[in-house]
């Protein structure tokens, strides 16, 4: 079979390179915040706010992929959107590329539409009940020029099976695919662009094992071929473990840990990340499972706990705990988490 | 491309030819559906065995559409036991939501349409009068006596008019007399559906936004479900309800119950849909993939609170998911599906501990285990057949590495293994005791 994607790497290879560069770091994010206004007074003022995402940081650099994982309603999609820039954010600061688009207006934004993508969680909702399968993969492609009009339907088609689509949806339309087949059309459309980064918010939840296999191994080939950076929102830690090379762990708004993913899964340092990994369920009914079910109620993220956001639900919870904010620390190299446990570890202070 | 040989391409004058021959097809099943007034011994059946809540024998549910018949349900067969769990596992798109759908009777018509087989139901109805009214059941007081509220007289008629304490549920709900009927699904009128609908079967939808209203705030979509199948619950007893309910899927109530679904996350919107779920305790609950939106520790969270419940009222679960793992913890039976037909049942444990069909097998190795470095992960190779153009032989041939000459021949008969245990496939042909219903 003619490798259609190969052939047009090396065509838009040199644009895209841009050798200069190479060591730029292909997403920066600092100290990143958003916050949904939830009460207003009498004349519309916000009195009270939801910290959806905040003041998280990280690096990512190009080729790389960065796993985030985290409780339900911890700010994972509200982050991904706002690196996108698909909403305002209230403060700090996104580099992609090494140029701040934090203050980018639409239109400025623009060109940087192809060059970042994103998988959204709920396929349902982000796909046009009015397009064609093949209208849905390709009008982008046609809009961005990503391969000469004579042979855009045949790269369609290639990306399409590519994805485990057969080439006979490409008449039918979203209503009728089922939930893991409208997924891979969402994945199918973001790669069909061939960006620099792509936000993946769950992409693979709502697959089978044996398709799941089959597209994280084309998101990694995908990533070899064209250096594509990804930061990859999933709840399953086996299929986190498997991408990633870095994992940030977040909990109501906060990045409570984060770090090379071996060291993260070889020695979990926060304790609810402990708890979440031995919460896995484990495919063999036969052995019992140990889990460590997290009591006491999900706080609220609009009127969070004092000092250390997980108290409330800790089982190391101390005195200092209940007042004081963690800061995050280095613990091992390049491991870095914000717990009182560890204030006494040699690393120095993040922020 | 390899692949485009097999496409075949169909011209505007069949595709016309097939709209046409659908729209004849399908007005004939929806006429059938929508007929003002359909007698009861059209729906009103048996069950093959009173332990089973739900049977399904024999199910198809077609898609008539332009290019062709998608036969997404292509006979379909297993049972739901009374109080317990079973697991629906299979490739993505082999008819998995298409089946629960049809059990609901919320297929999309026109084009989507059960066209043959029985979804059998074991109800319990709420008795009806000659007059059609339900017959309430009242507060005895220690004589047997029922209790009088007030007495009025008509003053038109003379008449007296006595009102007695009727029974009621921790809610405030008004309880009615109950009967035993077993319902044929498919047969049944619309309005017995709805009837069911929510109240004794509840579906968790694959994707939360079609069981949630956009421009309604969450209180107010959970409220009007309990109000709807509870006859005579005040407005503050369905909102208690509704804030019970939420607190058990993990969700502060004050903090959702005034908020728009758009403004929830992902993870809590399915939370909001499986409180809705429960909210009628409905004796069976089909899980339409209900925790794959959830992290690890909610998921724990809601497997043990849908085992809870299904010990509480004695009700049963049907499981769709593509976790392995949830189904391990969850699952009585497994009921694994490929390409629109069941290809193999069985206890969990034969499932796991003993996978037979080599497209089991296949779904087994390529799940990903944490702490086992692979670089590559195992994934089934090829594609399924396309739907409307499904071979005779068996449907994963194709895809199969251990085809023998006997797989060209006809679709492989169910072969019992074991008394729980069966299996579509010629590899077992020879463990005899064939032909089996599942
Ligand atoms: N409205 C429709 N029109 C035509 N075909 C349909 C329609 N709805 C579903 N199908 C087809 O029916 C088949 C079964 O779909 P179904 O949604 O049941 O799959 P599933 O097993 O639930 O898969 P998943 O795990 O991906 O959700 C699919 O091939 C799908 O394309
Ligand atoms: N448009 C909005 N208006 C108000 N609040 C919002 C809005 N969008 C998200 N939120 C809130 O922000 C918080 C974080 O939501 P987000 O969708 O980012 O969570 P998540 O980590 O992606 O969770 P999940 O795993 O469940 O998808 C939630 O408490 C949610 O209710
Ligand atoms: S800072 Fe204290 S409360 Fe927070 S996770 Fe660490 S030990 Fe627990
Ligand atoms: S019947 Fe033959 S082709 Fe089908 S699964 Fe069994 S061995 Fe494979
Ligand atoms: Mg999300
Ligand atoms: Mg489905």
């Amino acid at each position: 079979m003619s490798n259609q994607v190969e052939e047009m790497q090396n065509e838009v290879a040199p644009s895209v390179a841009e050798q200069a560069t190479a060591n730029t770091p292909i997403l920066e994010v600092h100290n990143l915040k958003k916050y949904f206004p939830v009460e207003s007074n009498f004349f519309g003022k916000p009195t009270r706010y939801l910290r959806a995402v905040d003041d998280v940081s990280f690096t990512l650099q190009r080729g790389k992929t960065i796993g985030i994982v985290g409780e339900s309603g911890c700010g994972k999609t509200t982050m991904g959107r706002s690196i996108l820039k698909l909403h305002d954010i209230t403060g700090g600061q996104i580099l992609f590329d090494g140029e701040d688009i934090t203050k980018y207006t639409r239109s400025q934004m623009r060109p940087f539409r192809k060059r970042m993508q994103i998988i959204f969680q709920d396929p349902y909702s982000s796909l046009s009940p009015r397009l064609n399968i093949g209208e849905i993969i390709g009008e982008a492609v046609k809009v961005h020029n990503i391969v000469p009009a004579s042979k855009h339907k045949e790269y369609v088609r290639e990306i399409m099976q590519k994805c485990g689509l057969q080439s006979h949806f490409y008449d039918r339309y979203p209503h009728e695919f089922s939930g893991g087949q409208r997924q891979r059309i969402c994945i199918a459309r973001a790669i069909a662009l061939q960006p620099e980064l792509i936000i993946c918010d769950e992409p693979v939840s709502a697959l089978d094992v044996s398709i799941q296999a089959q597209i994280i191994n084309l998101l990694k080939d995908m990533q070899k071929e064209m250096n594509i950076a990804y930061v990859f929102i999933s709840h399953d830690l086996s299929v986190v473990e498997h991408i990633s090379d870095e994992i940030a762990v977040m909990y109501l708004g906060n990045m409570v840990e984060k770090g090379p993913k071996t060291n993260i899964f070889a020695n979990p340092l926060h304790p609810y990340t402990q708890a979440l990994f031995s919460a896995i369920p484990n495919p063999d009914p036969r052995v019992k499972m140990h889990r460590q079910i997290l009591r006491g109620d999900i706080p609220s993220p609009s009127n969070p706990p004092s000092g250390c956001k997980f108290h409330t639900r800790c089982e190391k919870c101390m005195e200092i705990c209940k007042t004081q904010v963690p800061v995050s620390r280095e613990v091992e190299p390049e491991h870095f988490v914000a717990c009182h446990l560890y204030n006494d570890a040699k690393g120095n202070a993040d922020e | 491309m390899a692949e485009n040989k097999h496409v075949h391409r169909i011209s505007a004058k069949e595709l016309r030819a097939t709209a046409k021959q659908n729209i004849k097809i399908t007005k004939r099943y929806e006429k059938l559906k929508k007929r003002k007034y359909i007698p009861e011994s059209e729906y009103v059946t048996e069950m093959k065995d009173s332990n089973n809540v739900l049977e399904i024998e024999n199910l198809h549910t077609y898609f008539f559409t332009d290019v062709g018949t998608v036969k997404a349900v292509n006979s379909v067969s297993f049972n739901i036991p009374q109080g317990a769990t079973v697991g629906i596992v299979g490739e993505s798109g082999c008819g998995k939501s298409v089946t629960s759908l049809s059990v609901m009777g919320l297929v999309q018509g026109p084009t989507g349409q059960v066209v043959d087989g029985e979804i059998r139901f074991k109800s319990e109805v709420l008795k009806t009068d000659e007059k059609g009214k339900y017959i309430p059941v009242y507060e005895l007081d220690e004589n047997g006596e029922k209790i009088v509220l007030s007495e009025k007289i008509n003053k038109r008629t003379g008449e007296k008019i006595v009102t007695y304490k009727q029974k009621q549920d921790e809610t405030g709900g008004y309880i009615f007399e109950k009967e035993s009927k077993v319902y044929n699904l498919v047969r049944a009128p619309r309005s017995e559906l709805a009837k069911i609908r929510g109240r004794e079967i509840a579906m968790i939808f694959q994707e939360p936004m079609t069981s949630l209203n956009p421009v309604f705030t969450i209180g107010q979509q959970l409220d009007e479900v309990y109000l709807l199948h509870n006859p005579g619950v005040s407005k503050e007893g369905a909102k208690a309800r509704t804030y019970d309910m939420l607190k058990l899927v993990g969700i502060i109530p004050e903090n959702v119950y005034t908020r728009y679904p758009h403004e929830l996350s992902g993870g809590m919107r399915q939370r909001v849909v499986i409180a809705m779920a429960l909210m009628c305790n409905p004796r069976l609950i089909i899980g339409d993939e209900p925790t794959t939106a959830l992290d690890v520790t909610i998921q724990a969270q809601i497997l043990e609170l849908l085992r809870d419940i299904k010990t509480k009222i004695n009700g049963s679960i049907m499981l769709i998911t593509h976790d392995l793992g949830v189904i391990a913890e969850m699952a009585d039976f497994v009921v694994v599906m490929y390409a629109g037909r069941v290809i193999e049942t069985g206890t969990a444990m034969e499932i796991f501990c003993n996978p037979l069909h080599p497209y089991t097998i296949g779904l087994q190795k390529s799940k990903p285990v944490v702490n086992q470095n692979k670089e590559r992960l195992y994934s089934i190779p090829g594609n399924v057949p396309n739907p409307i153009e499904m071979p005779t032989h068996c449907y994963f041939k194709d895809r199969c590495d251990r085809a023998c000459e006997k797989c060209s021949g006809e679709y492989p008969a169910y072969v019992q293994v074991s008394p729980t245990h069966t299996v579509a496939c010629y590899l077992y042909q020879d463990q005899k005791k064939e032909g089996a219903d599942v």
